[in-house]
Protein backbone atom coordinates (compact mmCIF):
# COMPACT_ATOMS: atom_id res chain seq x y z
CA UNK A 1 0.00 0.00 0.00
CA UNK A 2 1.57 3.30 -0.94
CA UNK A 3 1.22 6.58 0.90
CA UNK A 4 -0.10 8.89 -1.82
CA UNK A 5 1.12 12.07 -0.11
CA UNK A 6 4.74 10.96 -0.40
CA UNK A 7 4.51 9.08 -3.68
CA UNK A 8 5.67 10.49 -6.98
CA UNK A 9 3.23 10.89 -9.87
CA UNK A 10 4.90 8.03 -11.67
CA UNK A 11 4.64 5.75 -8.65
CA UNK A 12 0.96 6.55 -8.30
CA UNK A 13 0.36 5.98 -11.99
CA UNK A 14 2.00 2.57 -11.80
CA UNK A 15 -0.47 1.62 -9.06
CA UNK A 16 -3.38 2.99 -11.09
CA UNK A 17 -2.20 0.90 -14.03
CA UNK A 18 -2.14 -2.14 -11.74
CA UNK A 19 -5.79 -1.61 -10.85
CA UNK A 20 -5.87 0.82 -7.91
CA UNK A 21 -8.01 3.21 -9.91
CA UNK A 22 -9.11 5.33 -6.96
CA UNK A 23 -5.54 6.71 -6.82
CA UNK A 24 -6.35 8.68 -9.96
CA UNK A 25 -7.95 11.09 -7.52
CA UNK A 26 -4.47 11.98 -6.23
CA UNK A 27 -3.31 12.77 -9.76
CA UNK A 28 -6.49 14.80 -10.28
CA UNK A 29 -5.74 16.90 -7.20
CA UNK A 30 -2.19 17.53 -8.39
CA UNK A 31 -2.84 18.26 -12.04
CA UNK A 32 -6.42 19.38 -12.70
CA UNK A 33 -5.73 23.10 -12.22
CA UNK A 34 -2.88 23.00 -14.71
CA UNK A 35 -4.98 21.12 -17.24
CA UNK A 36 -7.89 23.53 -16.73
CA UNK A 37 -5.52 26.43 -17.35
CA UNK A 38 -4.35 24.84 -20.59
CA UNK A 39 -7.89 24.22 -21.82
CA UNK A 40 -9.18 27.60 -20.74
CA UNK A 41 -6.31 29.45 -22.40
CA UNK A 42 -6.97 27.45 -25.58
CA UNK A 43 -10.78 27.66 -25.61
CA UNK A 44 -11.76 30.55 -23.30
CA UNK A 45 -14.81 28.52 -22.37
CA UNK A 46 -14.99 27.62 -18.68
CA UNK A 47 -17.53 24.83 -18.94
CA UNK A 48 -15.95 23.28 -22.02
CA UNK A 49 -12.59 23.40 -20.22
CA UNK A 50 -13.99 21.61 -17.18
CA UNK A 51 -15.55 18.99 -19.42
CA UNK A 52 -12.20 18.49 -21.14
CA UNK A 53 -10.39 18.11 -17.81
CA UNK A 54 -12.84 15.36 -16.91
CA UNK A 55 -12.32 13.84 -20.32
CA UNK A 56 -8.55 13.70 -19.68
CA UNK A 57 -8.96 11.73 -16.46
CA UNK A 58 -11.54 9.49 -18.08
CA UNK A 59 -8.96 8.69 -20.77
CA UNK A 60 -6.33 8.10 -18.08
CA UNK A 61 -8.56 5.44 -16.56
CA UNK A 62 -9.53 3.99 -19.89
CA UNK A 63 -6.00 3.86 -21.26
CA UNK A 64 -4.08 3.41 -18.01
CA UNK A 65 -2.33 0.35 -19.36
CA UNK A 66 -0.62 2.43 -22.04
CA UNK A 67 1.35 4.40 -19.45
CA UNK A 68 5.02 3.50 -19.78
CA UNK A 69 7.55 3.47 -16.95
CA UNK A 70 10.04 6.29 -17.17
CA UNK A 71 7.56 8.72 -18.72
CA UNK A 72 6.69 11.86 -16.82
CA UNK A 73 3.02 11.80 -15.83
CA UNK A 74 2.68 15.57 -16.31
CA UNK A 75 3.88 15.32 -19.91
CA UNK A 76 1.67 12.29 -20.52
CA UNK A 77 -1.36 14.20 -19.22
CA UNK A 78 -0.56 17.12 -21.50
CA UNK A 79 -0.38 14.77 -24.48
CA UNK A 80 -3.79 13.36 -23.54
CA UNK A 81 -5.10 16.91 -23.09
CA UNK A 82 -3.89 17.92 -26.55
CA UNK A 83 -5.67 14.96 -28.08
CA UNK A 84 -8.86 15.70 -26.15
CA UNK A 85 -8.72 19.33 -27.28
CA UNK A 86 -8.08 18.28 -30.86
CA UNK A 87 -10.98 15.81 -30.75
CA UNK A 88 -13.20 18.54 -29.33
CA UNK A 89 -12.50 20.65 -32.41
CA UNK A 90 -12.87 17.73 -34.77
CA UNK A 91 -16.30 16.98 -33.36
CA UNK A 92 -17.15 20.67 -33.73
CA UNK A 93 -17.91 21.06 -30.04
CA UNK A 94 -15.50 23.93 -29.55
CA UNK A 95 -16.41 26.02 -32.54
CA UNK A 96 -18.31 28.52 -30.48
CA UNK A 97 -16.64 31.88 -29.96
CA UNK A 98 -14.29 32.28 -27.03
CA UNK A 99 -17.14 33.35 -24.83
CA UNK A 100 -15.46 33.87 -21.46
CA UNK A 101 -13.46 36.86 -22.63
CA UNK A 102 -11.27 39.23 -20.69
CA UNK A 103 -14.14 41.19 -19.17
CA UNK A 104 -15.78 38.02 -17.88
CA UNK A 105 -12.79 37.12 -15.72
CA UNK A 106 -10.94 40.39 -15.05
CA UNK A 107 -11.15 41.51 -11.42
CA UNK A 108 -12.74 44.84 -10.60
CA UNK A 109 -10.52 47.76 -9.73
CA UNK A 110 -8.17 47.70 -12.71
CA UNK A 111 -7.89 51.29 -14.04
CA UNK A 112 -9.90 51.64 -17.22
CA UNK A 113 -6.97 52.38 -19.51
CA UNK A 114 -4.95 49.46 -18.18
CA UNK A 115 -8.02 47.26 -18.47
CA UNK A 116 -8.41 48.19 -22.13
CA UNK A 117 -4.77 47.43 -22.86
CA UNK A 118 -4.91 44.02 -21.20
CA UNK A 119 -8.16 43.28 -23.03
CA UNK A 120 -6.39 44.06 -26.32
CA UNK A 121 -3.52 41.76 -25.38
CA UNK A 122 -5.99 38.98 -24.49
CA UNK A 123 -7.74 39.52 -27.83
CA UNK A 124 -4.39 39.43 -29.66
CA UNK A 125 -3.56 36.11 -27.96
CA UNK A 126 -6.95 34.73 -29.03
CA UNK A 127 -6.27 35.77 -32.61
CA UNK A 128 -3.12 33.67 -32.92
CA UNK A 129 -3.32 30.36 -34.77
CA UNK A 130 -3.95 27.57 -32.22
CA UNK A 131 -0.45 26.08 -32.51
CA UNK A 132 1.17 29.48 -31.79
CA UNK A 133 -1.18 30.21 -28.91
CA UNK A 134 -0.45 26.75 -27.56
CA UNK A 135 3.30 27.22 -27.42
CA UNK A 136 2.85 30.47 -25.51
CA UNK A 137 0.44 28.70 -23.15
CA UNK A 138 2.92 25.86 -22.64
CA UNK A 139 5.84 28.13 -21.83
CA UNK A 140 4.21 31.14 -20.19
CA UNK A 141 1.25 29.62 -18.36
CA UNK A 142 2.23 26.01 -17.75
CA UNK A 143 5.92 26.71 -17.15
CA UNK A 144 7.08 24.01 -19.54
CA UNK A 145 10.72 24.16 -20.59
CA UNK A 146 11.65 24.06 -24.27
CA UNK A 147 12.93 20.52 -23.75
CA UNK A 148 9.49 19.50 -22.42
CA UNK A 149 7.70 21.35 -25.21
CA UNK A 150 9.96 19.73 -27.79
CA UNK A 151 9.13 16.29 -26.41
CA UNK A 152 5.42 17.07 -26.41
CA UNK A 153 5.42 18.47 -29.94
CA UNK A 154 7.84 15.92 -31.33
CA UNK A 155 10.42 18.45 -32.45
CA UNK A 156 13.84 19.54 -31.21
CA UNK A 157 14.47 22.30 -28.71
CA UNK A 158 15.65 24.73 -31.37
CA UNK A 159 12.41 24.30 -33.28
CA UNK A 160 10.47 24.95 -30.07
CA UNK A 161 12.38 28.20 -29.55
CA UNK A 162 11.84 29.20 -33.16
CA UNK A 163 8.11 28.58 -32.91
CA UNK A 164 7.85 30.60 -29.71
CA UNK A 165 9.74 33.46 -31.29
CA UNK A 166 7.40 33.52 -34.30
CA UNK A 167 4.38 33.32 -32.00
CA UNK A 168 5.65 36.32 -30.05
CA UNK A 169 6.23 38.31 -33.21
CA UNK A 170 2.71 37.58 -34.39
CA UNK A 171 1.33 38.43 -30.97
CA UNK A 172 3.11 41.76 -31.15
CA UNK A 173 1.72 42.43 -34.61
CA UNK A 174 -1.83 41.60 -33.54
CA UNK A 175 -1.50 43.71 -30.41
CA UNK A 176 -0.07 46.71 -32.24
CA UNK A 177 -2.76 46.49 -34.91
CA UNK A 178 -5.40 46.84 -32.19
CA UNK A 179 -3.63 49.57 -30.25
CA UNK A 180 -4.08 53.28 -31.00
CA UNK A 181 -0.67 54.77 -31.79
CA UNK A 182 -0.78 57.33 -28.96
CA UNK A 183 -1.71 54.80 -26.26
CA UNK A 184 0.72 51.97 -26.70
CA UNK A 185 1.80 50.46 -23.45
CA UNK A 186 4.97 48.83 -24.71
CA UNK B 1 10.88 41.88 -40.67
CA UNK B 2 12.38 39.52 -38.14
CA UNK B 3 15.23 40.58 -35.89
CA UNK B 4 18.07 38.06 -36.28
CA UNK B 5 19.54 38.79 -32.87
CA UNK B 6 16.10 38.34 -31.35
CA UNK B 7 15.65 35.04 -33.14
CA UNK B 8 18.91 33.87 -31.66
CA UNK B 9 18.63 35.12 -28.09
CA UNK B 10 15.15 36.34 -27.22
CA UNK B 11 13.69 33.03 -26.00
CA UNK B 12 16.89 32.26 -24.06
CA UNK B 13 16.61 35.70 -22.48
CA UNK B 14 12.99 35.05 -21.53
CA UNK B 15 13.66 31.71 -19.81
CA UNK B 16 16.94 32.82 -18.25
CA UNK B 17 19.11 30.40 -20.18
CA UNK B 18 21.04 33.04 -22.10
CA UNK B 19 24.80 32.57 -21.45
CA UNK B 20 26.30 35.07 -19.05
CA UNK B 21 28.72 36.15 -21.74
CA UNK B 22 25.86 37.21 -24.03
CA UNK B 23 23.62 38.79 -21.42
CA UNK B 24 25.10 42.27 -21.53
CA UNK B 25 25.20 42.22 -25.32
CA UNK B 26 21.51 41.32 -25.57
CA UNK B 27 20.59 43.96 -22.96
CA UNK B 28 22.29 46.53 -25.15
CA UNK B 29 20.44 45.16 -28.18
CA UNK B 30 17.12 45.63 -26.37
CA UNK B 31 17.86 49.32 -25.99
CA UNK B 32 18.13 49.64 -29.74
CA UNK B 33 15.57 47.10 -31.05
CA UNK B 34 11.92 48.08 -30.66
CA UNK B 35 10.67 44.69 -31.84
CA UNK B 36 12.58 42.71 -29.20
CA UNK B 37 11.74 45.30 -26.55
CA UNK B 38 8.05 44.98 -27.36
CA UNK B 39 8.23 41.18 -27.21
CA UNK B 40 9.90 41.24 -23.79
CA UNK B 41 7.29 43.71 -22.51
CA UNK B 42 4.40 41.65 -23.91
CA UNK B 43 5.86 38.52 -22.30
CA UNK B 44 5.64 40.27 -18.96
CA UNK B 45 2.11 41.53 -19.61
CA UNK B 46 0.90 38.03 -20.48
CA UNK B 47 1.39 37.16 -16.82
CA UNK B 48 -1.14 39.83 -15.88
CA UNK B 49 -3.99 38.39 -17.90
CA UNK B 50 -6.58 37.09 -15.43
CA UNK B 51 -8.02 33.61 -15.57
CA UNK B 52 -10.94 31.88 -13.86
CA UNK B 53 -10.65 29.09 -11.31
CA UNK B 54 -11.95 25.64 -12.11
CA UNK B 55 -14.97 24.62 -10.04
CA UNK B 56 -14.10 20.93 -10.40
CA UNK B 57 -13.76 19.13 -7.09
CA UNK B 58 -13.46 15.58 -5.93
CA UNK B 59 -16.53 14.42 -4.07
CA UNK B 60 -16.24 11.40 -1.78
CA UNK B 61 -18.76 8.60 -2.03
CA UNK B 62 -19.78 6.16 0.70
CA UNK B 63 -19.15 2.46 0.20
CA UNK B 64 -21.59 0.47 -1.91
CA UNK B 65 -21.80 -3.24 -2.68
CA UNK B 66 -21.35 -3.22 -6.42
CA UNK B 67 -18.60 -0.63 -6.73
CA UNK B 68 -15.63 -2.99 -6.73
CA UNK B 69 -17.13 -4.57 -9.79
CA UNK B 70 -17.76 -1.19 -11.37
CA UNK B 71 -14.15 -0.35 -10.73
CA UNK B 72 -13.21 -3.22 -12.97
CA UNK B 73 -15.11 -1.53 -15.77
CA UNK B 74 -13.56 1.82 -14.86
CA UNK B 75 -14.57 3.57 -18.04
CA UNK B 76 -15.93 6.74 -16.54
CA UNK B 77 -14.68 9.44 -14.33
CA UNK B 78 -15.62 7.64 -11.19
CA UNK B 79 -12.99 5.82 -9.22
CA UNK B 80 -14.19 3.42 -6.62
CA UNK B 81 -13.04 0.76 -4.23
CA UNK B 82 -14.51 -1.46 -1.55
CA UNK B 83 -14.24 1.29 1.04
CA UNK B 84 -15.90 4.00 -1.03
CA UNK B 85 -14.57 6.23 -3.74
CA UNK B 86 -14.94 9.56 -5.38
CA UNK B 87 -16.24 11.30 -8.40
CA UNK B 88 -15.44 14.61 -9.94
CA UNK B 89 -18.10 17.25 -10.02
CA UNK B 90 -18.54 20.99 -10.06
CA UNK B 91 -18.64 22.85 -6.80
CA UNK B 92 -21.97 24.58 -6.37
CA UNK B 93 -23.50 26.80 -3.74
CA UNK B 94 -24.79 25.19 -0.53
CA UNK B 95 -28.48 24.22 -0.67
CA UNK B 96 -30.98 26.55 1.01
CA UNK B 97 -32.58 25.56 4.36
CA UNK B 98 -35.13 22.74 4.23
CA UNK B 99 -38.21 24.84 5.12
CA UNK B 100 -37.35 27.34 2.44
CA UNK B 101 -37.15 24.52 -0.08
CA UNK B 102 -40.56 23.25 1.01
CA UNK B 103 -42.12 26.66 0.60
CA UNK B 104 -40.67 27.18 -2.82
CA UNK B 105 -41.05 23.66 -4.15
CA UNK B 106 -44.45 24.00 -5.76
CA UNK B 107 -43.64 27.39 -7.23
CA UNK B 108 -40.39 26.34 -8.84
CA UNK B 109 -41.33 22.84 -10.02
CA UNK B 110 -42.56 24.10 -13.36
CA UNK B 111 -39.53 26.30 -13.78
CA UNK B 112 -37.21 23.41 -12.95
CA UNK B 113 -38.87 21.24 -15.57
CA UNK B 114 -38.18 23.91 -18.14
CA UNK B 115 -34.61 24.37 -16.97
CA UNK B 116 -33.94 20.64 -16.85
CA UNK B 117 -35.27 20.06 -20.35
CA UNK B 118 -33.34 23.03 -21.62
CA UNK B 119 -30.08 21.93 -19.96
CA UNK B 120 -30.42 18.38 -21.24
CA UNK B 121 -30.24 19.84 -24.73
CA UNK B 122 -26.95 21.65 -24.15
CA UNK B 123 -23.72 20.90 -26.03
CA UNK B 124 -21.67 20.67 -22.86
CA UNK B 125 -21.74 17.32 -21.06
CA UNK B 126 -21.35 19.24 -17.80
CA UNK B 127 -24.52 21.22 -18.48
CA UNK B 128 -26.42 18.06 -19.41
CA UNK B 129 -25.33 16.41 -16.16
CA UNK B 130 -26.57 19.45 -14.30
CA UNK B 131 -29.86 19.17 -16.18
CA UNK B 132 -30.27 15.60 -15.00
CA UNK B 133 -29.47 16.69 -11.48
CA UNK B 134 -32.28 19.27 -11.78
CA UNK B 135 -34.62 16.65 -13.17
CA UNK B 136 -33.77 14.23 -10.37
CA UNK B 137 -34.80 16.83 -7.82
CA UNK B 138 -38.22 17.32 -9.35
CA UNK B 139 -39.76 14.38 -7.51
CA UNK B 140 -42.51 12.19 -8.92
CA UNK B 141 -44.37 12.19 -11.13
CA UNK B 142 -42.14 14.00 -13.53
CA UNK B 143 -43.49 15.92 -16.47
CA UNK B 144 -43.66 14.06 -19.79
CA UNK B 145 -41.14 16.51 -21.23
CA UNK B 146 -38.60 15.77 -18.51
CA UNK B 147 -39.11 12.02 -18.82
CA UNK B 148 -38.70 12.26 -22.56
CA UNK B 149 -35.48 14.25 -22.16
CA UNK B 150 -34.11 11.74 -19.63
CA UNK B 151 -34.95 8.82 -21.92
CA UNK B 152 -33.27 10.64 -24.80
CA UNK B 153 -30.17 11.17 -22.67
CA UNK B 154 -30.05 7.51 -21.66
CA UNK B 155 -30.48 6.27 -25.21
CA UNK B 156 -28.47 8.75 -27.20
CA UNK B 157 -26.07 10.83 -25.12
CA UNK B 158 -22.47 10.27 -26.18
CA UNK B 159 -21.13 10.96 -22.69
CA UNK B 160 -21.13 7.91 -20.43
CA UNK B 161 -21.44 10.02 -17.27
CA UNK B 162 -24.61 11.62 -18.65
CA UNK B 163 -26.12 8.26 -19.55
CA UNK B 164 -25.25 6.93 -16.09
CA UNK B 165 -26.89 9.92 -14.42
CA UNK B 166 -29.97 9.55 -16.66
CA UNK B 167 -30.22 5.89 -15.63
CA UNK B 168 -30.04 6.84 -11.96
CA UNK B 169 -32.75 9.48 -12.44
CA UNK B 170 -35.00 7.06 -14.34
CA UNK B 171 -34.69 4.27 -11.78
CA UNK B 172 -36.86 6.40 -9.49
CA UNK B 173 -39.61 6.11 -12.08
CA UNK B 174 -39.75 2.35 -12.52
CA UNK B 175 -43.33 2.25 -11.27
CA UNK B 176 -44.06 3.49 -14.80
CA UNK B 177 -44.12 0.46 -17.18
CA UNK B 178 -42.90 2.61 -20.08
CA UNK B 179 -39.78 3.52 -18.09
CA UNK B 180 -39.14 -0.15 -17.31
CA UNK B 181 -39.38 -0.97 -21.03
CA UNK B 182 -36.93 1.83 -21.84
CA UNK B 183 -34.41 0.58 -19.25
CA UNK B 184 -34.76 -3.00 -20.51
CA UNK B 185 -34.37 -1.87 -24.12
CA UNK B 186 -31.26 0.13 -23.26
CA UNK B 187 -29.54 -3.07 -22.08
CA UNK B 188 -29.32 -4.19 -25.70
CA UNK B 189 -27.94 -0.95 -27.09
CA UNK B 190 -25.71 0.36 -24.29
CA UNK B 191 -21.93 0.06 -24.82
CA UNK B 192 -20.58 0.94 -21.40
CA UNK B 193 -20.33 -1.91 -18.86
CA UNK B 194 -20.76 0.62 -16.08
CA UNK B 195 -24.11 1.87 -17.42
CA UNK B 196 -25.20 -1.71 -18.14
CA UNK B 197 -24.59 -2.71 -14.54
CA UNK B 198 -26.56 0.28 -13.34
CA UNK B 199 -29.44 -0.62 -15.69
CA UNK B 200 -29.40 -4.22 -14.45
CA UNK B 201 -29.53 -3.11 -10.81
CA UNK B 202 -32.44 -0.75 -11.57
CA UNK B 203 -34.41 -3.45 -13.35
CA UNK B 204 -33.77 -6.06 -10.66
CA UNK B 205 -34.81 -3.59 -7.94
CA UNK B 206 -38.02 -2.94 -9.88
CA UNK B 207 -38.68 -6.69 -10.35
CA UNK B 208 -39.13 -5.86 -14.01
CA UNK B 209 -40.45 -8.83 -15.98
CA UNK B 210 -39.51 -6.92 -19.15
CA UNK B 211 -35.85 -7.38 -18.31
CA UNK B 212 -35.81 -11.20 -18.37
CA UNK B 213 -35.05 -11.63 -22.07
CA UNK B 214 -32.26 -9.03 -22.30
CA UNK B 215 -30.78 -10.32 -19.03
CA UNK B 216 -30.69 -13.88 -20.36
CA UNK B 217 -28.99 -12.58 -23.51
CA UNK B 218 -26.38 -10.70 -21.48
CA UNK B 219 -25.74 -13.65 -19.18
CA UNK B 220 -24.90 -15.89 -22.12
CA UNK B 221 -23.11 -13.34 -24.32
CA UNK B 222 -19.56 -14.64 -24.82
CA UNK B 223 -18.06 -11.26 -25.63
CA UNK B 224 -19.78 -9.41 -22.82
CA UNK B 225 -17.83 -7.85 -19.96
CA UNK B 226 -17.50 -10.36 -17.14
CA UNK B 227 -18.83 -7.95 -14.53
CA UNK B 228 -21.95 -7.40 -16.65
CA UNK B 229 -22.55 -11.13 -17.09
CA UNK B 230 -22.14 -11.73 -13.37
CA UNK B 231 -24.55 -8.93 -12.51
CA UNK B 232 -27.08 -10.21 -15.09
CA UNK B 233 -26.95 -13.70 -13.53
CA UNK B 234 -27.40 -12.22 -10.08
CA UNK B 235 -30.36 -10.13 -11.25
CA UNK B 236 -32.02 -13.20 -12.79
CA UNK B 237 -31.64 -15.02 -9.46
CA UNK B 238 -33.29 -12.09 -7.73
CA UNK B 239 -36.17 -12.06 -10.21
CA UNK B 240 -36.67 -15.79 -9.77
CA UNK B 241 -36.73 -15.41 -5.99
CA UNK B 242 -39.49 -12.85 -6.42
CA UNK B 243 -41.61 -15.37 -8.30
CA UNK B 244 -40.87 -14.28 -11.85
CA UNK B 245 -40.40 -17.35 -14.03
CA UNK B 246 -39.40 -17.76 -17.67
CA UNK B 247 -38.50 -21.40 -18.36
Amino acid sequence: MIRPDNASDEEIMRHVRAGEVSLVGVLFERHHRRLFRYFWRMTRQVQASEDLVQEVFMRVLRHRETFRDGHAVGAWLISIARNAHHDGWRRKRLERPMEDGFDAVAPAGIPIERRQELARLAAALDELPAEQREIIVFHRYLGMSHAEIAETLGCDEGASRGRLHRALQNLRQAFLAATPAMRRMV
Amino acid sequence: MSCETGERWLTAYLDGSIPATDRAGFAAHLQACEECRDCVALWGQLGELPEPQSALRIVSMPARRSWPMLAAAAAVLTAVSAGGGWWIGRQTAAPPPRDEVAALRSEVAGLRSLVAVSMLGQDSAGARLQGISYAARLGTPESPEVLEALVGALQHDENVNVRLAACDALRRQTANPAVRRVLAGALATEDSPLVKVSLIEALADASARESVRPLLNLKSAVNEDEAVRTEAARALDRLKSKGISWE
